[in-house]
């Protein structure tokens, strides 16, 4: 079986084709819009959508000379149908839709942070079940417990900023272009530990939920105290601010897996592409005898690749309802039981 | 046009809540001031003032806008600083969230003041430049 998915959620465009026979992708185009945003310092929602609209339909074209196959081949399209920004989502849900209606193939709408739980499959074995997921990127960090395909927990959660957000923040703070996460990442490098000593927000806690927003201002204040042309003393910061991050969120990904008692813990998200996480969490782990998942650099960042995969499993699974009754949806929750106003429905987000 | 001087974070907290005690569904209330200088701790200790329960208030940054139920009233939460100009926040529908049952908080409104209520409650934070724990807290009237 072949499956065309289309992630379109945030400022990635991304169109992959996957094999569920021969288990491989066949086609994996990606977009990034980093450098259409970074004049202003972030992305733009109505840019986003835009710019998917422009090139989405080359790229499944590429992705379709890529693989040398054209429609009749394929047997289904995948779609990422939330969470994300609801201009850029609709791009790809409506593309698909009608890609969908037009070839009459199957459409599987897939929940965007599901695809970032699966993604290491695309590589290997998935980890065995249940695993713990630490999910972590610019709009969420959360920690879930996956006791199979479509059966998540949720554990905890940032109760304000994601760790991605701090990343970006702080790199904001430190006077650093953006993307911040990876421009501190480098800095970082360059930095020696000792001179600045950040909070470890909520590591005292009982429980296993984040926050961040303290550790930003923390950060504003230790910024306020350097010198404009004090590199070194930027780059300590840069160092002190990874290493915070990164102590929390290993630190409650082990902790989950002490409170399951499982010894599985894959990562994922944006984030999961920073190497201080990966290293840190793979070091402490094994000291643990919990084994460490970690997908590609590029199966981390937002990409249709994951989306397919995460299809096929569903599939394989038998969780796929064709139903028409879905809509893109921006807060789309992988849980239940989500306190949303009901006059919500009514306005156009 | 008096500005009050609120001394530390907790100051800030209760300067919140002493604005939730006043807000009614339809009103508009926007939160101004640099990275840092307490927007999003004023916003969470409004939120919770106003009677909302959820275990995380996540930050909508990357969302946009987050909506919660308390009570009867309904809140929408809104950092409009990815946003670059009126038109692309009127996409998101923010003219919905200005009137009952909404009450909106909308952080960064300077990327769309024209769109806001005539009647909005405009609030500046500040920092203070003697001491980095405290912040000034202003309420604009044009």
């Amino acid at each position: 079986m072949r499956i065309l998915a289309i992630e379109s959620s945030c400022d990635e465009t991304g169109v992959a084709i996957y094999d569920t026979q021969q288990r491989c992708l066949l086609a994996n185009e990606l977009a990034s819009q980093i450098d259409a945003h970074a004049c202003f310092g972030g992305v733009v929602p109505e840019l986003a959508s835009r710019e998917h609209c422009r090139i989405l339909p080359r790229m499944v074209d590429a992705a379709m000379q890529q693989a040398a196959i054209d429609w009749q081949a394929l047997d289904a399209v995948a779609v990422t149908s939330g969470p994300g920004l609801m201009g850029a989502l609709l791009v790809g849900t409506s593309y698909a839709r009608a890609a969908a209606t037009v070839h009459g193939l199957p459409l599987l709408p897939v929940h965007h942070l599901e695809g970032h739980i699966l993604a290491f499959g695309l590589q290997e074995d998935l980890p065995p079940m249940p695993m713990i997921a630490l999910l972590v990127s610019g709009g969420h960090t959360l920690l879930v417990r996956v006791d199979g395909i479509g059966r998540y927990r949720l554990l905890g959660q940032t109760l304000d900023d994601a760790a991605g957000e701090c990343f970006d923040k702080s790199a904001r703070l430190l006077g650093l272009p953006y993307p911040g996460g990876p421009h501190l990442s480098a800095l970082a490098r360059e930095g020696r530990s000792g001179r600045f000593s950040l909070p470890r927000p909520m590591l005292r806690k009982d429980n296993l939920d984040f926050s961040f927003s303290g550790l930003k201002t923390a950060v504003l204040h230790a910024a306020n105290t350097l010198d404009q042309d004090d590199t070194q003393g930027h780059a300590d910061l840069a160092r002190e601010v990874e290493n915070a991050i990164c102590d929390v969120l290993v630190n409650k990904t082990l902790r989950a897996c002490q409170q399951e008692k499982i010894a599985h813990v894959v990562l994922a998200g944006g984030v999961a592409a920073n190497h201080q996480l990966r290293q840190h969490l793979q070091q402490q782990a094994s000291q643990q005898d919990i084994t460490c998942y970690l997908p590609a650099l590029s199966y981390c960042t937002d990409n249709a690749a994951m989306i397919a995969y995460a299809a096929a499993c569903r599939l394989q699974a038998g969780l796929d309802r064709q139903s028409r009754d879905w809509d893109a949806n921006p807060r789309q929750s992988l849980f239940q039981n989500q306190n949303i106003p009901e006059a919500y429905g009514k306005t156009p987000l | 046009m008096s500005r009050l001087y609120l001394a530390d974070e907790a100051a800030t907290r209760a300067a919140a809540r002493h604005w939730a005690e006043r807000l009614q569904p339809g009103d508009c209330l926007t939160l101004a001031g640099d990275l840092g200088a307490g927007k999003s701790v004023f916003a969470r200790a409004l939120m919770r003032g106003l009677g909302v329960r959820d275990h995380a208030l996540p930050s909508p940054s990357y969302s946009l806008i987050e909506v919660y139920q308390a009570g009867e009233v309904c809140v929408a939460h809104m950092d409009w600083y990815r946003l670059s100009d009126e038109e692309e926040v009127l996409m998101l529908g923010v003219m919905d969230y200005f009137s009952p049952p909404w009450i909106s908080i909308i952080e960064w409104p300077e990327r769309a003041e024209a769109l806001l209520p005539r009647q909005a409650i405009r609030l500046l934070l500040q920092h203070d430049h003697q001491h980095p724990q405290a912040r000034w807290l202003e309420e604009i009237t044009s």
